[in-house]
């Protein structure tokens, strides 16, 4: 097995299909102060994939509706443009990343994770009055780079696996024993190419060192939002390890402990949301 | 006595009351002890309600049990915590938040 380097990694992104068009211009349209729900609809049903999980979720009992919902405009009016939004995000980045094949790697695991932090990120974002979409996407991405690592490069991630197995650290301190970097590198990098707003890509860059980066960032944010999906146990690995809280992060974040626990059962009572996503 | 709870209500260590079925098929057993691998079957299965003994029926050996399994599910987390005060604090916030989400 050959040793890899983070410039391999980074090069080989261009081999991973890129995110559909029609995607980028609705996240990029959503980005806006002022939308028109015409507009938005017109986007989401040039993508059928994304048009008919849409329809799924606005007709789910999660919704509770009387009757069935035929029509893109009609499952953003029952869903809301905002809830709509974060569903969008994370249902067109799965769906993306299911094409990726990863042999050995409990995926579902990993996705649980990663739709639990998106939406403890936007349970933190309501709180603190941040973006909530930018939140639930970093969240939903933080550890994209991990994926890409097992799919593309997985004798290597194999070898980090089995380091992490065998001194029961952090997976992110066995990814920089065994390849001298690690995946929040990664993650950034395809947050920049796929043109995300910057705040994202500096979530993901930053996520277990938020205390070196300027306050009132989504840093903080995602960096709690990461330790509240493990301790919600979204995941539920018997390896998982509850990461080091920031205790810089912390204190600017400014959450009260009573708070925190409001919010952990926020975001338990929407757990049915990750199946949703997921689907 | 027995009561039906949904899905998002069910704790690792209750009782079911009543076999739990999907097309005709058994998934789960009368008397099964549910563990959170469980719970996750069921979701998946798109279980949403399950059938429990009461509360007052559950004996003291049971709550016992759930107590002891929230202990150990949260300290196996914190594994590495150490003696950072924040995860100490952080980790006894967990530990009230998931035994008062248990009553």
């Amino acid at each position: 097995m050959s040793e890899i380097t983070l410039q391999m990694v980074v090069a080989d992104l261009d081999r991973l299909p890129a995110l559909p068009e029609v995607v980028l211009d609705l996240m990029n349209y959503l980005q806006r102060s002022e939308v028109d729900v015409g507009q938005v609809a017109y986007r989401i049903e040039r993508e059928p994939a994304l048009t008919a999980k849409l329809l799924r979720v606005a007709n789910s009992s999660f919704y509770g509706l009387q009757r069935q919902v035929g029509t893109i405009p009609d499952a953003l009016t029952v869903l809301g443009l905002r809830a709509a939004h974060t569903l969008i995000i994370g249902a067109a980045v799965v769906t993306h990343f299911q094409t990726v094949i990863v042999a050995g790697y409990d995926q579902r695991a990993f996705w649980l994770h990663s739709v639990g932090t998106a939406i403890c990120a936007r349970a933190l974002a309501r709180e603190l009055g941040y973006n909530m979409e930018n939140a639930f996407t970093a969240g939903l991405l933080h550890d994209i780079g991990r994926l890409i690592l097992a799919a593309r490069f997985p004798e290597n991630y194999r070898n980090v696996m089995a380091y992490r197995a065998e001194h029961d650290c952090y997976p992110i301190e066995a990814e920089q024993e065994i390849l001298g970097f690690d995946h929040t590198q990664i993650g950034a990098t395809l947050a920049v190419r796929w043109k995300f707003p910057a705040e994202i890509a500096l979530a993901i860059a930053n996520l277990i060192n938020p205390m070196e980066m300027p306050t009132n960032s989504l840093v903080d944010l995602i960096h709690v939002a990461d330790i509240m999906a493990y301790v919600l146990d979204f995941s539920g690995g018997n390896e998982d390890l509850v990461p080091c809280l920031s205790d810089v992060a912390w204190k600017r974040l400014g959450i009260g402990w009573n708070e925190f626990k409001r919010l952990l059962g926020e975001v338990d009572a929407q757990r049915d949301e990750s199946e949703m996503i997921l689907g | 006595m027995i009561k039906i709870i949904s899905l998002v209500q069910t704790l690792p260590g209750m009782v079911l009351g009543a076999a739990v079925m999907s097309n005709g098929t058994i998934l789960l057993p009368l008397g099964t002890v549910i563990s959170t691998g469980n719970i996750d079957g069921l979701r998946r299965c798109g279980v949403s309600e399950i059938v429990v003994l009461a509360s007052s029926e559950d004996s003291a050996a049971v709550i016992n049990e759930q107590h002891e399994m929230l202990l150990k599910r949260v300290e196996r987390l914190f594994r590495r915590a150490g003696t950072n005060l924040t995860m100490q604090t952080l980790q006894r916030v967990v530990l009230e938040y998931q035994l008062e989400k248990l009553k």
